[in-house]
C-alpha cells in the first residue's frame, strides 16, 4: 500500500465517444517500438465486448478469499486485433481501397453498436485504463517482482529491468490493461503520466477530454473533487469491485437515459432505456442508489437549489478538476487543514469559464 | 544488488594456476567411476564455440536428463492446462576449452521450434540457460539449483528463441525473485536441427572474469530449457542437477571431487525404503514427500523431482545443515499488501507469515527445518537414497546422440566469436 493514492473519476454521463483521450495517450506513449497495438486508454461501447474482445471473461483478479485467480494472455489477432492502414496513397493512382491487413477486430470494433431495437436502442461509452489498484492484481502475479507501487502516489509501474517477460501479469489482471511489448519482450502499461504528474499536471487523457468526464487527485486530499466524488458523495463506482483488486479509477455511472417507447410509440413512464443488470454487472448493487442521488441533485438544480455534486460534475475549471499538488511536501497531508493550499496546476492549463448558471447562483464553491 | 567486485586476491591464486596448466603434469586425483560428467575438449586454437563450430562434431556429448519444475504458482490458463503433460527431457551436454575461454553447449529434444515474435503477445520461445555458481569448491555448499540462494549467488545466461530480435539477458541472483540484469561476457547462439528435431544452445564465456574463476579441474553448472510450445517461461520450466565439468588442464581437487560426487556415483547410496521408512516418521510432519501428503500444504518446499535435480550431496546437506541453503520463497507479492484496505467481504490472502520457511533476512536467513545431523550416517544415506528416487520416470531411454555436422542444421544463428577479454590478458604470465 502506497503512503498515498492517485485517482480519477470519469464520469459516464458526459462521456461521447469521442476517442480524444485514447489519441492523447496513443501519440504520447504508444505509437511505437513494439506498443503498436496497445491502447493503454481505450473507449469501450457498452453493451459490446470491449478491448481486448471479451476482456471480461478472460479471468485473473481475486476470489471472496483473496486468492489470485488464472486468467488468460489474450491473443494479438482476436483479442486486441492487428493495426491496419489502408493504401491512401495508390487509390489515386486507380487501385482499390484495401485494409494492410485482414482485420478480425479491433479497439473499437463495435463502436456504437450497443443493444436494443430501435426506438428503444440504447449504449453509453466505457472509458478504460489502468485502475492503480490498491491491490494490483499483476503485481501478486510477478514471480520477479517487477511490479511496484510508487509510495508517494500509488501509480502502478513495471520495473523494466526486472521484468523478465514472463506475461503472469498479463494473464492476471482482471481488466486486460497490462500489454506484452513482443518486441522488447517487456510488459507495458499505463504509467498515469506519472511525467506529467510529477511535474503537477494531469495525465494526457484527462487534460484532452472533450467533454471535461475526468477529475484527477489524491484520496485523501479531502477538498479534491475526487475525494469528495468517491468518498464524500459516493457517486463514483470502481468498475468490477468483485475482481478484489480495490481499483482506483472510479465511475459516475450512467443515468437510465431517456424513457423507451411502446408499440405505438408512447413514452412508457419510469422506463429505464439502459437495463440496470447491465449497469449492476459493471459497477456493483450501488449503482441504482447513484442514479437516485444523481437524479435527486438534478431535480434541486431544476428547482433552483444548489448541488454541490451537479457543480463538480459540471467540471467548471481543470484547475479543480485536477489537484496533483506536487508541491505539498510529502507525509503532511491527511488532516492538516493548515497546511498551505496546494499549489494548483499552472494557469495555462485552467481554462476558466464562468458560465451563466454559475453566475446567476453566484456560489460556485472554490476549494 | 549484490556485490559481485572483483575477487582480486583469488584472481591471482587462479593466474598461477593458469601458470601450471603450460607446466608439464602427470597425475592429478581422478573422479570415481561412475560418476557422470562432462568432459571438455581441449583446443590450442581459436575457439568459436557457436554452433557452427566443428568442435561440437569430436567433443564428448554426455546425455543428461533435465526435469521440470514449477517454483511458483502459475497464472496463466493456458499454461496450467498444459502443466501435468510434462516429462523429463533428454538433453545432452558438451564442452570445450583454450587458454582463455570454455564454450558449452546444451543440445535437447523438441519435436517442434517456438520462437517469440515481434507481432505476437501470446507466444512463447524455447530457450535454455546456463547457470554457474560465483563460488565453488572444497567447504563451499552448491547453491540451490533454481536462482541460487542468498550466500550463494549465481551468474544465469538465458538464450531464448525470438523470430525478430535476438533474446539474450544476463543476469546475477541470489533466490528466486531476485533475478537482476547485469553485463556479462557470455556469447550464446542457437540453432534448431529441422531434421534431428533438436535445439543446440551455445555459451562461451572467459575462463575467469570478476564474476567467476572457472580454472579449475572440475566446474558445477546447471541447466534449464524451456518449451514454448507448451507456455513455458520463467520459474515453469525443466531443470537440471548441478552437473559437472572435468577440465582436464586443471588439477581436480580431490576433496571437491569427493564432495559432489558423493552418492552419485550411479549406484544407490543406501536403502531407499528403508529410508522411506525414516521419512514417514518424521519429515512427512512438515513436507509433502512422494505419496506422503499428510502435512499442511505450503508449510515447507514439497519435493516434487527433487531426486531429478537434487544433488546427492546438497539432498544429504539440507538433512544435516538446513541453514547451509536457504530458499527465498517466491511471489513475494502474491497476497495483501501490509495495511492495504481490503475490500469488504473479501478476506486476506493466508499471511506469508504463516509460511516462511526461515527467519531472518539475506544472509542471515536460518531455515525453520531442525537439523538432522545426529542421525546415523547410513540412516541419512537411507533418506538420500530413497529422496533420489523422488522423480518423475524417464519413460523413454536416451536416443543416441548425433554429431552436429552429420546433418545440416537448419537456421544457425550468426556467429559470434568471443572478443578479447580482459580476462586472457589477466592469465598471462
Amino acid at each position: 500500500m502506497s503512503r498515498r493514492q492517485l485517482a480519477m473519476v470519469m464520469d459516464l454521463n458526459k462521456c461521447i465517444g469521442c476517442q480524444t483521450c485514447t489519441v492523447a495517450c496513443k501519440t504520447q506513449w504508444t505509437n511505437r517500438d513494439g506498443r503498436e497495438y496497445m491502447y493503454w486508454n481505450n473507449v469501450e461501447t457498452r453493451p459490446g465486448s470491449g478491448y481486448p474482445k471479451k476482456w471480461e471473461d478472460m479471468g485473473g483478479g481475486f476470489d471472496a478469499k483473496g486468492n489470485l485467480q488464472e486468467g488468460e494472455v489474450p491473443n494479438r489477432r482476436t483479442g486486441y486485433g492487428v493495426p491496419w492502414d489502408y493504401n491512401h496513397d495508390e487509390i489515386m493512382s486507380g487501385a482499390t481501397f484495401e485494409p494492410s491487413a485482414d482485420p478480425k477486430w479491433g479497439p473499437n470494433w463495435d463502436e456504437d453498436v450497443g443493444g436494443g431495437m430501435f426506438p428503444n436502442s440504447h449504449h453509453f461509452y466505457l472509458p478504460r485504463i489502468c485502475n492503480h489498484c490498491s491491490n494490483p492484481a499483476c503485481m501478486a502475479a510477478c514471480n520477479n517482482q517487477a511490479i511496484f507501487k510508487r509510495d508517494q502516489d500509488g501509480v502502478v509501474l513495471v520495473d523494466m529491468d526486472r521484468c523478465q517477460g514472463e506475461r503472469q501479469c498479463i494473464a492476471a489482471c482482471p481488466y486486460k490493461k497490462i500489454y506484452f511489448n513482443a518486441r522488447l519482450s517487456k510488459s507495458e502499461k499505463c504509467i498515469m503520466c506519472f511525467p506529467r504528474i510529477e511535474k503537477g499536471l494531469p495525465p494526457a487523457c484527462a487534460q484532452q477530454c472533450v467533454g471535461r468526464i475526468r477529475f484527477v487527485g489524491f484520496m485523501d486530499d479531502e477538498e479534491g473533487q475526487v475525494h469528495k466524488l468517491v468518498n464524500k458523495y459516493k457517486v463514483a463506482l470502481p468498475l468490477h469491485p468483485e475482481y478484489g483488486t480495490q481499483p482506483n479509477v472510479f465511475y459516475v455511472p450512467p443515468l437510465p437515459g431517456p424513457e423507451t417507447f411502446d408499440d405505438e410509440g408512447k413514452p412508457i413512464p419510469n422506463s429505464k432505456r439502459i437495463p440496470v443488470e447491465l449497469l449492476e454487472h459493471l459497477f456493483g448493487p450501488e449503482v441504482t442508489r447513484v442514479q437516485a442521488v444523481l437524479e435527486g441533485e438534478i431535480q434541486k438544480k431544476k428547482r433552483g437549489e444548489r448541488s454541490d455534486i451537479l457543480d463538480i460534475l459540471i467540471a467548471y475549471k481543470h484547475s479543480e478538476m485536477f489537484r496533483i499538488d506536487s508541491a505539498v511536501p510529502m507525509g503532511e497531508q491527511h488532516g492538516q487543514s493548515t497546511a498551505p493550499a496546494p499549489v494548483k496546476a499552472p494557469t495555462k492549463l485552467a481554462i476558466t469559464r464562468v458560465p451563466a448558471a454559475s453566475l446567476s447562483l453566484g456560489k460556485v464553491r472554490r476549494s | 544488488m549484490m556485490n559481485l567486485s572483483l575477487k582480486w586476491t583469488r584472481g591471482a591464486v587462479g593466474a598461477v594456476l593458469a601458470v601450471m596448466v603450460l607446466l608439464p603434469h602427470t597425475a592429478f586425483a581422478e573422479l570415481p567411476s561412475g560418476f557422470a560428467h562432462v568432459t571438455a575438449e581441449w583446443t590450442d586454437g581459436e575457439l568459436k564455440g557457436d554452433t557452427s563450430d566443428p568442435i561440437w562434431q569430436r567433443a564428448k556429448a554426455t546425455a543428461i536428463v533435465a526435469y521440470r519444475q514449477r517454483t511458483a504458482k502459475l497464472y496463466d490458463r493456458n499454461t496450467n492446462r498444459v502443466l501435468k503433460t510434462a516429462g523429463p527431457r533428454h538433453a545432452w551436454l558438451q564442452a570445450a576449452y583454450n587458454t582463455t575461454h570454455l564454450a558449452i553447449s546444451i543440445t535437447w529434444e523438441d519435436d517442434t521450434s517456438h520462437a517469440m515474435r515481434a507481432d505476437a503477445p501470446s507466444a512463447f520461445g524455447d530457450a535454455a540457460a546456463l547457470e554457474l555458481p560465483t563460488d565453488f569448491g572444497a567447504g563451499i555448499s552448491l547453491p540451490y539449483i533454481g536462482m541460487g540462494d542468498a550466500k550463494h549467488p549465481v551468474i544465469v545466461n538465458i538464450k531464448r528463441a525470438h523470430k525478430d530480435a535476438r533474446w539474450e539477458r544476463q543476469f546475477v541472483a541470489a533466490g528466486f525473485g531476485s533475478l537482476t540484469l547485469i553485463k556479462l561476457n557470455t556469447k550464446t547462439s542457437m540453432a534448431y536441427n529441422k531434421v534431428t528435431k533438436r535445439w543446440q544452445v551455445t555459451f562461451v564465456r572467459p575462463l575467469t572474469d570478476h564474476n567467476v574463476d572457472l580454472r579449475k579441474g572440475l566446474i558445477p553448472a546447471a541447466f534449464a530449457l524451456w518449451d514454448g510450445g507448451a507456455y513455458e517461461r520463467g520459474g515453469n520450466k525443466s531443470v537440471t542437477r548441478w552437473q559437472f565439468i572435468r577440465l582436464g588442464k586443471f588439477p581436480l581437487d580431490p576433496a571437491y571431487a569427493k564432495y559432489v560426487s558423493w552418492g552419485e556415483s550411479g549406484t544407490p547410496v543406501g536403502d531407499a525404503a528403508k529410508g522411506e521408512k525414516l521419512v514417514s516418521g518424521t519429515c512427512i510432519g512438515c513436507h509433502h514427500v512422494g505419496k506422503h501428503k499428510v502435512a499442511v500444504p505450503g508449510m515447507a518446499p514439497g519435493f516434487g523431482n527433487i531426486g531429478g535435480y537434487g544433488l546427492a550431496n546438497y539432498l544429504k546437506e539440507s538433512i544435516t545443515k538446513p541453514s547451509a541453503v536457504v530458499i527465498r520463497q517466491p511471489n513475494l507479492n502474491r497476497h495483501y499488501n501490509r495495511g492495504g484496505k481490503r475490500s469488504a467481504g473479501h478476506r486476506s490472502y493466508p499471511s506469508s507469515k504463516t509460511y516462511t520457511w526461515y527467519t531472518g533476512s539475506g544472509n542471515a536467513r536460518k531455515s525453520k527445518m531442525p537439523s538432522f545431523a545426529h542421525l546415523p550416517a547410513n540412516q541419512i544415506a537411507d533418506i538420500v537414497a530413497y529422496l533420489k528416487t523422488l522423480k518423475r520416470p524417464v519413460t523413454t531411454p536416451a536416443p543416441p546422440f548425433v554429431v552436429p555436422a552429420v546433418v545440416p542444421a537448419a537456421a544457425p544463428t550468426a556467429p559470434t566469436a568471443p572478443t578479447a577479454p580482459d580476462a586472457a590478458k589477466r592469465s598471462q604470465p
